[in-house]
């Protein structure tokens, strides 16, 4: 079984409360074959810069990957995609429970998946606009 | 009647019959469902004559199965067709000239085809309904028939016109789901889609699928496409939708 560090999106609680994220994040990383050792969260002003975050990822815990609430918590101040991209060159592997997307580092897909993120960024822009 | 009539047709009333042209894909489609269903019938332990085999899907009914084991069959074959989220990119590639005639050069595609198994008299059937709201109005969906769909055994659609009359009897609060119920009877068509056919209609047309009271068993397909630059309704991306095909303008905006 994978070891797996999770992240709730602070940034729509209004909508989703948290324990139904963490419901779904849990029955998706059961889907995947992984447990979760511990939870974390950004503050509600850093899910743009994500900080709470990447200094966990600075740390390199020893775990197989993480596993986030949604897509959009790499979107708050645009695109992160360097952040994706970092995460994945760390070896680590990336879980998207609402979206229900996987990215093994080791995946042959990967830009594929990448090329899915970014059109998702795409559409929220849209939207916005 | 031509492609173009067919879809000027969609656009008045909400709904097309449409020929399959390439039907080889879809022949091997509904042999792969044929294939995953009896394996997961050997798994249930579950006999059927072999007599049945040729008008397999139209005489399902006659293997004694309950519906909660039903259920699970067509839950499993459903995960099996939709395997690594490919059955779409074949099916477009069946209808990709409707497709894009319809819906333009940015496609996504329901990434998981539904499978939907009605034995004469089952009761689990929808109630009359429309896909939008809350699904995007922009979504075409197609009803795909593994047999001949005729009588109680097909499905039934509410033109754009009566949809509209429809509408104002759930706003009227003297008025009750009977009310509604008797006017998309009076109202609505029956469709006849053959096997080698497709129904599409636009998400924002009540339709309703009645109970199978033919003596044969209704096995269908139901899948969505819709343009990736429309608005999306309840069902958005990537959850629900993925990508088929991208123009080069849409690929240079997006920067992939």
């Amino acid at each position: 079984m994978k070891k797996i560090y999770s992240c709730i999106d602070i940034g729509c609680m209004d909508q989703i409360s948290q324990s139904i994220q963490q419901r779904i994040i849990k029955l998706f990383a059961n889907q995947n074959n992984c447990k979760i050792i511990f939870v974390t969260n950004e503050d509600i002003k850093s899910v743009k810069t994500q900080f709470f975050f990447q200094s966990k990822l600075n740390e390199k815990p020893k775990v197989d990957g993480f596993i986030f609430f949604s897509l959009q918590q790499f979107c708050y101040d645009g695109l992160n995609i360097n952040l994706i991209k970092k995460i994945l060159r760390l070896k680590y592997d990336l879980y998207f429970a609402k979206e229900e997307l996987v990215l093994n580092y080791k995946d042959n897909s990967i830009k594929k998946k990448i090329e899915q993120i970014k059109i998702f960024s795409y559409l929220k822009n849209k939207r916005k606009q | 009647m031509t492609l173009d009539n067919k879809f000027t047709k969609l656009k008045k009333n909400g709904f097309t019959l449409i020929h399959i042209n390439k039907i080889n894909t879809i022949n091997k489609i509904r042999d792969q469902i044929l294939k995953i269903i009896k394996k997961e019938l050997k798994k249930c332990n579950i006999n059927y004559s072999k007599k049945i085999n040729d008008i397999f899907f139209n005489n399902f009914h006659k293997i004694e199965i309950d519906d909660a084991v039903i259920n699970r069959i067509r839950l499993n074959t459903i995960k099996e067709i939709n395997k690594n989220n490919v059955l779409i990119d074949k099916l477009y590639k069946v209808f990709s000239k409707e497709i894009k005639i319809l819906l333009g050069d940015d496609i996504v595609g329901q990434k998981n085809v539904n499978l939907v198994i009605h034995r004469p008299k089952d009761k689990s059937v929808a109630p009359i309904h429309r896909d939008s709201p809350p699904n995007s109005p922009h979504e075409i969906v197609f009803w795909l028939p593994l047999v001949d769909c005729y009588g109680t055994k097909s499905m039934n659609l509410l033109n754009k016109k009566f949809t509209s009359g429809a509408e104002k009897i759930l706003l009227n609060s003297n008025k009750n789901y009977e009310t509604f119920e008797n006017f998309f009877k009076r109202r609505s068509d029956t469709i006849i889609c053959d096997y080698g056919q497709v129904l599409l209609f636009q998400t924002p047309i009540f339709h309703y699928i009645p109970i199978n009271y033919e003596n044969e068993t209704r096995f269908s397909l139901n899948f969505r496409f819709k343009n990736l630059n429309k608005d999306y309704g309840s069902k958005t991306f990537p959850e629900y939708f993925k990508t088929i095909k991208i123009s080069n303008k849409t690929k240079k905006d997006i920067n992939i």
